[in-house]
């Protein structure tokens, strides 16, 4: 199972994509104590302009291979976003149970700060390069301002709040609460205490959600070596896992509140109440709320009340992004799912340092990613 | 049907300010992101539509952006259906859910503009 891992995160990182990347693949072998000769095969994901601005990587599988000077006898390249790194985990344990490979090499991540630079974020790539298509039908879906993940997060929110009830300070909540599990995680961008106020203090990036209430992209990578034999870490199992991709319209699902969790998390078949922690999805306040509701912690409309009464901290009852999330971390290459996945390893490890919790055994986590909410992965981790 | 031609209708709707829609002749559902397949059962027996431009918000969001000022931007649910992303032009108005709009298409882009219904 995962025998290494690395992740290195930075607001902005001087020097390419391709060369940090090298660098947290070698950290992670080395913990497996392998070299890039025992690696036979590899996982990655991409998104546009997150290798050195560049919108494409021509058979980006192959360039990453060729950078490291390894010859996979398996190879996959992912396009889920910010889940693609959950689903890298079942695949590459199938890919090594069924003799496919010995060691596959997981590996996500990029530029953050590149896409930035230009203003505009992965999910709005075709306003700096005309030849990036987001559907099939852009040219009468583009015409106008504007829909990129801040504003498709904010009408989820606000439809939640008029249909639910749900206030601003009840999203606040999440932000306030994961700042608390932050504050001694080496990675945290954010050393001071947070409260609502202080959230709903911060400016409106698009009512009704503030700044304090999203993620900020920056630089970093994540890898996790997958291996037949594992020397160094315990040995995690996959306890449940399920995935679901609704690639619809936000606008054209049932509505705008339910997002593919409610369908992962039903076929994992995992009570989440039943795990030590969980990561959870939080590229916004909102995304996590509507992701409690869906894998079951909350019924629908309920996760507002949920995170007032439920203390969601690493020293509450029921401790939710243990290290912060990547609120706290900041977002690397517009995807969290490396910081959830390497926050879970850690935990199961016994390696959270400051912030580990006593007598891990379980990880729920749920990823979310894709052009709106199209994506979602459960994966139950154990020991 | 080819999408050329739903091409041509909705090009031709949007010349004249009006918003196009398809229609599912086998099992009713009406959508406004076009394909040739209706996208519940399949069925390329589909009717190029107009709509009367009626609808209420589904859903709403504001924000400032650097170029444009204040924008004004969501989800409108159409009398005839289906829904579809378009920008508000509030005049000052407080559009929230369930406010009536009416929509149209404007300029060489295809911008689609809602306005509150009572003014
Ligand atoms: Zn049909």
């Amino acid at each position: 199972m995962i025998s290494g891992f690395s992740g290195k995160i930075a607001k902005k990182y001087e020097g390419s994509a391709f060369e940090l990347m090298a660098e947290v693949a070698m950290d992670a072998l080395s913990m497996a104590g392998l070299g890039l000769k025992d690696v036979d095969g590899l996982s990655t994901t991409f998104l546009p302009g997150v290798f050195d601005g560049k919108t494409h990587l021509h058979f980006q599988a192959s360039q990453v291979a060729q950078y490291l000077g390894i010859r996979p006898r398996y190879l996959d390249l992912l396009d889920f976003g910010g889940a693609s790194a959950l689903a890298m985990i079942p695949r590459a344990i199938n890919a090594v149970a069924s003799g496919l490979a010995e060691n596959v090499l997981c590996i996500l991540g990029g530029k953050g700060s590149e896409v930035r630079a230009k203003g505009v974020t992965v999910d709005g790539y075709d306003r700096v390069d005309k030849g990036v298509q987001l559907t099939p039908f852009d040219r009468y879906y583009r015409g106008g301002f504007d829909f990129n993940p801040v504003t498709d997060y904010a009408l989820a929110a606000q439809r939640h709040a008029k249909v639910f009830g749900t206030r601003d300070e009840q999203r606040a909540m999440v932000a306030v609460s994961q700042r608390k599990n932050s504050v001694t995680n080496p990675y945290a961008l954010y050393p001071e205490e947070l409260t609502v106020e202080r959230v709903l203090s911060s400016p409106v990036i698009a009512e009704p959600l503030h700044l304090l209430e999203a993620v900020y992209p920056v630089d970093g990578f994540h890898a996790f070596v997958v291996s037949k034999r594992n020397r160094t870490l315990s040995d995690l199992r996959v306890e449940a896992y399920g995935e679901a991709h609704w690639p619809e319209m936000p606008c054209e699902l049932d509505d705008l509140v339910v997002t593919p969790a409610l369908e992962s998390s039903r076929r994992a078949g995992f009570d989440p109440r039943r795990a030590d922690c969980l990561q959870i999805y939080d590229s916004f306040t909102i995304t996590v709320l509507l992701q409690i509701e869906d894998v079951g912690l909350a019924n629908k409309g309920e996760g507002g009340k949920f995170v007032e009464s439920t203390d969601t901290t690493r020293w509450g009852e029921l401790p939710i992004n243990t290290g912060g999330g990547s609120l706290n971390t900041g977002q690397p290459a517009y995807m969290s799912g490396g910081v959830l996945l390497e926050e879970a390893v850690r935990q199961l490890n016994g390696l959270a340092g400051d912030h580990q919790l006593s007598a891990v055994r379980s990880v729920f986590l749920n990823g979310i990613g894709g052009w709106g909410r199209n994506h979602s992965v459960t994966l139950v981790l154990g020991v | 049907m080819r999408f050329q031609e739903i091409q041509e209708h909705y090009d031709v709707a949007f010349r004249r300010g009006v918003i196009p829609f398809l229609s599912c002749e086998e099992c009713g559902k009406s959508f406004f992101y076009p394909s040739t397949r209706c996208r519940k059962c399949g069925s390329a027996r589909l009717d190029k539509r107009l709509s009367a431009g009626e609808g209420k918000v589904f859903a709403i969001t504001r924000f400032r952006a650097k170029d444009f000022g204040e924008v004004s931007y969501g989800i409108v649910q159409m009398e005839e259906g289906f829904r579809l992303y378009c920008n508000f032009e509030e005049f000052g108005s407080n559009l929230e859910v369930d406010s009536g709009v009416k929509v149209g298409a404007m300029g060489e882009t295809f911008q689609l503009l809602a306005r509150p219904r009572t003014l």
